[in-house]
């Protein structure tokens, strides 16, 4: 059997079986990659030579002391606004395309203590702002069920790797949906951990109030798995929490939903939903109930002004984070210029492409003297009524079930010149991230096209245990993750 | 202001929103695309001022909806999961070395980074 058909966790428990190599796996997954790229494009930075090196000397060690650790010799894929210590971390901008760090974010730190692989580093939109991967500076990826299909964004490139099998799972990073979004468009499980769970330390900033880092799997047991590898306090995040991490893979053990209430949002359920995905949803939800969830109607009745809330945020706490991007300490630099201001208006107008510099510039005037109470200091407040929609929506119910998008994914090109339709097409996950909350997105069927649709779960703050629980239950009973796509 | 206490208060709080109802209709002009960018440090090409004032009056036009929210009286929401300050020891550990802090550098020079003069001539 080829390698990279197996899931994490079977590739896992056959590596430490000693029944194949971590140099095998590395030469299995090149293989794969060399064949499905060219269509796919997930990637912007491929690390073979070093992922062969690495791979032997994993090999050697283990030969001599056979202890592996959970992620030893297993090949991920790492969104690339993820640092990676002597490895390009671009961004898919052109301000970052030659960058090194010099340093691990604490997630990479973590694998990498326990030996895992890295493949490469997978494309995004431009600074993770999008939806699509149409703002790479370095051109979009496809969905895998449809090369002219994006897979979704700002994480596009990880998911479609996961869903094309270019790695075993990957990393991304969700301010709005970029985990999820793509996740449902690529027919993969994507999870967005509670605001505080996993270290922040090492992701280039977009807006460090909704940023998370979370797993890209093909099933619901992998995330579970990899979320244990990279949550916890770290002293170099303070806005991680300290409190200790469960056993995430022992949530998964119950199979049956007894005494779990989930709640229906009335709100997601209206004009703008394509009826294949309400469809497939409310399916989803006949068979919840059926394995002795007890559903129930719930309101969010502020759902509706989630992406206004979201777009005056998060790009006013962008326009602060890119300010860094000056051409003096890293990243790119314009040439010719004679004096620092010039220096750094060039450098931001060729580094940065449209989408970056049109949030840049929302942000600006959101914050700028005479808007800012109208604008932010109004954005703040009915975030906070949209935290109180879920708090009492949580009072009746454990777990809140929703479409993830209001479509499939969407053709290449058919939104890039309509940045307002582009954002509203993040309505159902954005108000997760106003409220900190943990939620997986996880495939719930397909549409007449044949592409993928998929079904939301959002818990309480930290109760990753119960989304995963509940997941992996619809999805053992309903198999829609054994569905593969043929890339052609 | 402050001084006043019920119905007056109110009555100005909602003349802010008021005003701020005004502002937010109002069109993105090219002259403020070209403000906001020089805030912003980004220069803006003839064609990007009028896509950008279409684009972002149009995105305002939809941020308009917050208007619809009463929020007399409700805290802003800056994190949520009862993050709170950090402190921490000030004490000497292992950073970067300089080679290595550097080695981004667009431009350097000894151990130091290069840019175009700041401080003017007399």
């Amino acid at each position: 059997m080829s390698l990279h058909k197996l899931s994490l966790i079977e590739l896992q428990r056959k590596f430490k079986a000693g029944e194949v190599t971590a140099a095998e796996i590395v030469r299995a997954y090149s293989l794969r990659i060399s064949q499905i790229e060219p269509k796919v494009r997930a990637f912007v930075t491929h690390t073979q030579e070093s992922t062969s090196m690495q791979a032997e000397s994993l090999d050697q060690k283990l030969k001599s002391w056979r202890k592996t650790m959970p992620l030893s010799g297993m090949p991920l894929a790492i969104k690339d606004n993820i640092c990676t210590d002597g490895v390009f971390t671009t961004c898919s901008s052109r301000m970052l395309q030659n960058f090194v760090p010099p340093y691990d974010a604490t997630v990479i730190a973590k694998l990498r203590a326990q030996d895992y692989i890295l493949l490469g580093k997978t494309n995004l939109d431009e600074f993770a702002m999008g939806s699509s991967t149409e703002n790479s500076a370095f051109g979009p990826s496809r969905n895998p069920w449809n090369l002219q299909c994006v897979p979704g964004g700002s994480s596009g490139g990880s998911a479609a790797a996961v869903a094309a099998e270019e790695c075993a799972a990957a990393l991304g990073s969700d301010t709005g949906g970029s985990i999820r979004q793509p996740a449902a468009f690529c027919g993969v499980v994507g999870l967005k951990p509670t605001y505080g769970r996993v270290s922040r330390y090492g992701l280039v900033a977009f807006a460090s109030s909704l940023d998370q880092i979370g797993p890209i799997t093909r099933n619901v047991s992998d995330a579970a798995f990899l979320l244990g590898a990279i949550a916890g306090h770290d002293p170099l995040d303070s806005t991680s929490i300290d409190r200790p991490v469960p056993d995430y893979m022992k949530s998964l053990q119950k199979r049956d939903l007894k005494n779990l209430r989930v709640g229906v949002p009335v709100e997601f359920f209206t004009e703008g939903l394509d009826p294949e995905v309400e469809q497939a949803v409310r399916s989803a939800i006949e068979e919840l109930r059926h394995l002795g969830a007890e559903v129930k109607e719930v309101r969010l009745p502020r759902t509706d002004a989630a992406v206004a809330v979201y777009y005056v945020i998060a790009t006013a706490e962008a326009s602060s984070n890119l300010a860094r991007f000056d051409g003096v300490k890293f990243g790119f630099r314009a040439k010719e210029t004679k004096d620092l201001l010039e220096l750094y208006i060039k450098t931001r107008q060729e580094g940065f492409g449209p989408e970056v510099k049109r949030r840049i510039m929302l942000g600006t005037y959101v914050l700028s003297a005479g808007y800012y109470d109208a604008y932010y200091g109004k954005a703040q407040a009915v975030r906070t009524l949209v935290c109180q929609d879920f708090e009492a929506a949580f009072k009746e119910v454990d777990l809140i079930v929703t479409p993830t998008t209001p479509t499939p994914a969407f053709r290449l090109g058919e939104k890039s010149e309509d940045p307002l339709q582009m954002y509203l097409s993040d309505v159902f996950t954005i108000s997760v991230n106003l409220a900190g909350l943990p939620a997986i997105s996880l495939p719930c069927g397909f549409s007449k096209a044949g592409l993928p649709i998929g079904l939301q779960l959002i818990g309480r703050g930290f109760e990753e245990e119960t989304v995963l629980r509940a997941a992996h239950a619809y999805e053992q009973s309903a198999q829609w993750h054994q569905k593969k796509p043929t890339i052609r | 202001m402050w001084i006043n206490q019920g119905t007056s208060r109110k009555a100005s709080l909602w003349n802010r929103i008021q005003l701020s109802c005004g502002n937010v209709t109002m069109e993105i002009t090219q002259q403020d695309v070209e403000k906001v960018a020089q805030l912003a440090r980004l220069a803006v090409t003839p064609a990007e001022k009028d896509t950008f004032a279409k684009q972002l009056s149009q995105i305002l036009k939809h941020v308009d909806k917050l208007n619809q929210y009463e929020t007399t009286g409700v805290e802003p929401t800056s994190t949520v999961m009862g993050q709170v300050n950090v402190f921490r020891e000030d004490v000497i550990r292992p950073s970067l070395s300089s080679d290595k802090a550097l080695a981004n550098a667009p431009e350097r020079e000894a151990d130091g980074f290069v840019v175009p003069k700041i401080v003017e001539e007399r």
